[in-house]
């Protein structure tokens, strides 16, 4: 009896909750009816109940009293607003913006120095209060860049010059604004020096790994230069890119890819050679090569690739046959290749690769000691190595194709609540890529979506839907999706970094549901933004085309293509647009003007692809004209 | 109000997560909003364990400023309120260990004692020195088990509830608050015998 009261009032409370199951509800109503001792227990704990009630008043303060609490509040969080600054503020106008950045850009330094052995960079850390343009501006940052104000003497005088100096870690990447028309775009371990910058000059030194410079319109007057320690590439036109390497071949090796324009390209006062666009040219040391044309099956100079591995001396064998041992460089033609790379205690290294699509200059191996991949990722993980060294590692496995390691090493650096901010983006991006890798996009989707929902920069969260709508409208053929990630990029992030894919983008897969008029309307707002010349010639084309393939307008049709050829002469599209310029006229039945058009098509493309169709349709007219 | 059937959100009420998505991208006008929503939320778990001192002031202020820092932090796993709660409770024991080391006595403003209880005049008296052994009573509890019974019987917050606030099993809840309501019971049982239920 006593067992069982006790145990009947420790479910009383139960009981008077009314959270009990009804049995029990029974049990202990049963009880109570027969012991009064439970029953003067239960009253107890009702009286208690009642007094606790009445305590529950809670005399709440005057709105004068809120109110002074209210502004204690934000007086104090507006010492902390930095907390939800989501972007880098490289160049700062107010004194608290330029606070911030100089204390973010010192411990940056301080955190990045020592690792990424820029000690030199460390010594003249200074604020960027200096500079009053709003350039240059970091825009899509991934991983982890660096950016330091620093002065150094100059090898002519005592001068100081002052300077931005940008490096980019492994696996990081950064556009850097320099005005609105002119970006570079530096590749992973990139040392760059912004020299000078104003209206008229943009000096450029590059000391390591490569940028591709989009340049925008200038005039004669202005200079954009990009300088290596051994050559100058002098722009005159508009898009290229340049590598420099003073490791790989033992001599400082600077390569000029120009895509758009032209550029001099030179190592010293007469030594200089215009370079036009579709060419490549390379200088070692102070010998300057010949221009030659890009490979046309890849956008870019090389024919020689470098396996670096670590450690080194490690065979290499191509093909099956031992080629040599690492650091070798070796030439290669066109073909996939069979790698493998090997050392006595180490996992064996193998992938195929298509060389001419390779997109390094370098293949850079850090093999593995027998052990096997899983648990070692599983080791490091365990342990407290840093966020970029397990980075490192996770490169290292994507780049060996084991996406499911990779995805362990990941989970684990963004379950760590200390990981930064960019860290994460990059994390989340590559957990993506490896669940596209493995064909699970809906996961890649999911790891994107954490950015966009995230507390990121707005490039950021831009870059992961851009990704999102990529992945739909390639990976998963889920057009709809593909449209709404889009458009919400389109409408969410109209300045940013990627507005001209997607609304190229956009404007296709809209035509591709047949909604031809929102696809013009998408081309009608890309053509009020400041996008690349390319790009703006693409747009006049493809509109004109809507007009004239799917919304029936040729008098449309035939204005956007004669704007077309007057604002873009010698564009990529002109022999088109000619033709199509010509058939508008036919069309409209300014037949004349039409017989001109073909007239002209005849004589300056006289082996071109609409002859055979001119002709007939030629021929067609004139037996029509004589019925 | 709808509530986002998202993983791992599925507990967040829209117009929250559209006020903490614009709180953490800056809004300061949001946070005013929240701050307004659940100030006095706030208020009630720092007077329930700081008294009517001069600290409730300064807890309400400090738990506010800690749910800015954390609030992208914020998983939406748990109801806002309940990760509030938990908050506000953290940021108050702060207070009480701070309390406790620099021996501050709380101070209770009699008027407002009056204030509430001024509900009988004839036994106002008495009913003041109930409420005044409830709350030395309350006061003497375990922290643990005071937590509990403040958020139960108190609040009024159900045991599924504060055991997510706490972070704790429910059987663990049940038990800190069978064994707090003992406690207050013999404390108070003089006065309980004579206390009538109204």
């Amino acid at each position: 009896m006593i067992m069982k009261c006790a145990e009947i009032r420790k479910k009383i409370q139960d009981f008077l909750s009314g959270t009990c199951s009804l049995s029990l509800y029974r049990e202990i109503s049963s009880h109570l009816e027969k012991c009064e001792k439970c029953r003067e227990y239960e009253n107890d704990l009702k009286k208690l109940l009642s007094v606790l009630k009445k305590q529950s008043f809670v005399s709440l303060p005057k709105e004068a009293k809120w109110n002074k609490i209210e502004k204690s509040i934000f007086n104090n969080l507006d010492n902390e607003s930095n907390l939800f600054e989501n972007r880098l503020p490289l160049c700062v106008f107010d004194w608290k913006r330029t606070a911030v950045a100089a204390l973010l850009l010192i411990s940056f330094v301080c955190i990045l120095g020592i690792p990424f052995g820029i000690r030199k960079y460390r010594k003249n850390v200074v604020s960027q209060t200096a500079d009053v343009s709003s350039y240059p501006k970091l825009v899509n940052t991934i991983g982890s860049v660096s950016v330091v104000n620093d002065n150094i003497k100059s090898e002519n005088s005592d001068l100081e010059k002052n300077g931005i100096t940008i490096k980019t870690a492994d696996s990081s990447l950064t556009n850097v604004l320099l005005n609105k028309r002119t970006t570079l775009s530096l590749d992973n371990n990139t040392v760059c020096r912004i020299n000078k910058l104003s209206i008229d000059t943009q000096i450029i030194s590059l000391q390591q790994g490569n940028v591709l410079a989009k340049v925008g319109k200038r005039g004669r007057e202005q200079k954009f230069r990009i300088e290596t320690p051994n050559a100058f590439c002098d722009v005159v036109g508009t898009q290229f890119k340049v590598w420099y390497d003073d490791t790989a071949f033992g001599k400082c090796v600077t390569r000029l890819a120009v895509y758009k324009g032209s550029v001099v390209f030179g190592v010293g006062l007469n030594k200089e050679v215009p370079v036009d666009s579709g060419y490549c040219i390379e200088a070692v040391g102070e010998t300057l090569g010949k221009p030659v044309l890009i490979n046309k099956n890849k956008d870019r100079l090389k024919n020689k690739i470098m396996v670096i591995s670590e450690p080194d001396e490690a065979i290499v064998s191509i093909n099956g046959n031992k080629a040599g041992l690492t650091p070798l460089s070796f030439e290669f033609e066109k073909g996939v290749y069979q790698i493998k790379v090997y050392k006595n205690g180490y996992s064996m290294w193998e992938k195929h690769l298509n060389l001419a699509k390779y997109e390094k200059d370098t293949i850079r191996i850090k093999l593995r000691t027998a052990l096997g991949i899983s648990e070692k990722s599983e080791k490091i993980s365990d342990s407290n190595t840093s966020d970029s060294v397990l980075i490192n590692k996770v490169v290292e496995l994507i780049d060996s194709e084991n996406y499911d390691s990779a995805l362990i090493v990941l989970n684990d650096i963004v379950c760590n609540s200390k990981t930064r901010r960019e860290t994460k983006v990059l994390v989340l991006t590559k957990m993506a890529y490896c669940q596209s890798s493995m064909g699970r996009h809906d996961k890649a989707v999911e790891a994107l979506l954490q950015i966009v929902n995230g507390r990121f920069s707005d490039d950021q969260k831009g870059s992961a839907l851009f990704r999102i709508a990529t992945i739909k409208k390639d990976q998963m053929h889920d057009y709809d999706g593909a449209v709404e990630a889009l458009i919400k990029y389109f409408k969410d992030y109209s300045e940013g970094i990627w507005i001209e894919e997607v609304g190229f983008s956009l404007a296709e897969l809209l035509v591709i549901k047949g909604m031809f008029n929102e696809a013009a309307s998408v081309y009608e707002v890309l053509m009020e933004k400041e996008i690349s010349i390319k790009g703006n010639v693409k747009i006049l084309y493809n509109l004109a085309q809507l007009y004239l393939q799917h919304l029936k307008d040729n008098a449309r049709a035939l204005e956007l293509f004669t704007l077309l050829d007057e604002n873009f002469p010698g564009n990529i599209y002109s022999e088109d647009a000619l033709f199509w310029r010509a058939n508008c006229l036919f069309e409209l039945g300014r037949i004349t003007q039409s017989f001109n058009e073909y007239s002209n098509y005849l004589s300056n493309y006289p082996d071109g692809k609409w002859v055979e169709e001119i002709r007939i349709k030629l021929n067609r007219t004139e037996t029509a004209g004589v019925k | 109000m709808n509530i986002t059937l998202e993983k791992g959100n599925k507990y967040l009420v829209e117009h929250e997560k559209l006020l903490i998505d614009r709180i953490i991208s800056g809004d300061q006008k949001a946070f005013r909003e929240l701050f307004l929503t659940y100030r006095e939320l706030v208020y009630r778990v720092a007077y329930r364990f700081l008294g009517d001192s001069d600290d409730i002031e300064d807890a309400v202020q400090q738990t506010f400023i800690e749910v800015y820092r954390s609030l992208p932090g914020y998983e939406a796993k748990s109801k806002f309120t309940t990760w509030l709660y938990r908050i506000a409770i953290n940021v108050s024991i702060q207070f009480l260990r701070k309390r406790k080391n620099s021996n501050k006595f709380e101070y209770i403003d009699p008027e407002r004692i009056e204030d509430k209880s001024r509900t009988d005049g004839k036994s106002s008296c008495e009913s003041n020195e109930l409420q005044n052994q409830v709350r030395m009573a309350l006061k003497k509890l375990a922290l643990k088990k005071r937590i509990v019974v403040i958020l139960h019987d108190l609040e009024g917050i159900t045991m599924e509830e504060i055991a997510n606030i706490r972070n704790i099993p429910l059987g663990t809840v049940k038990s800190r608050l069978f064994h707090g309501r003992e406690e207050l019971k013999k404390k108070l049982s003089k006065y309980l015998y004579d206390y009538e239920m109204r």
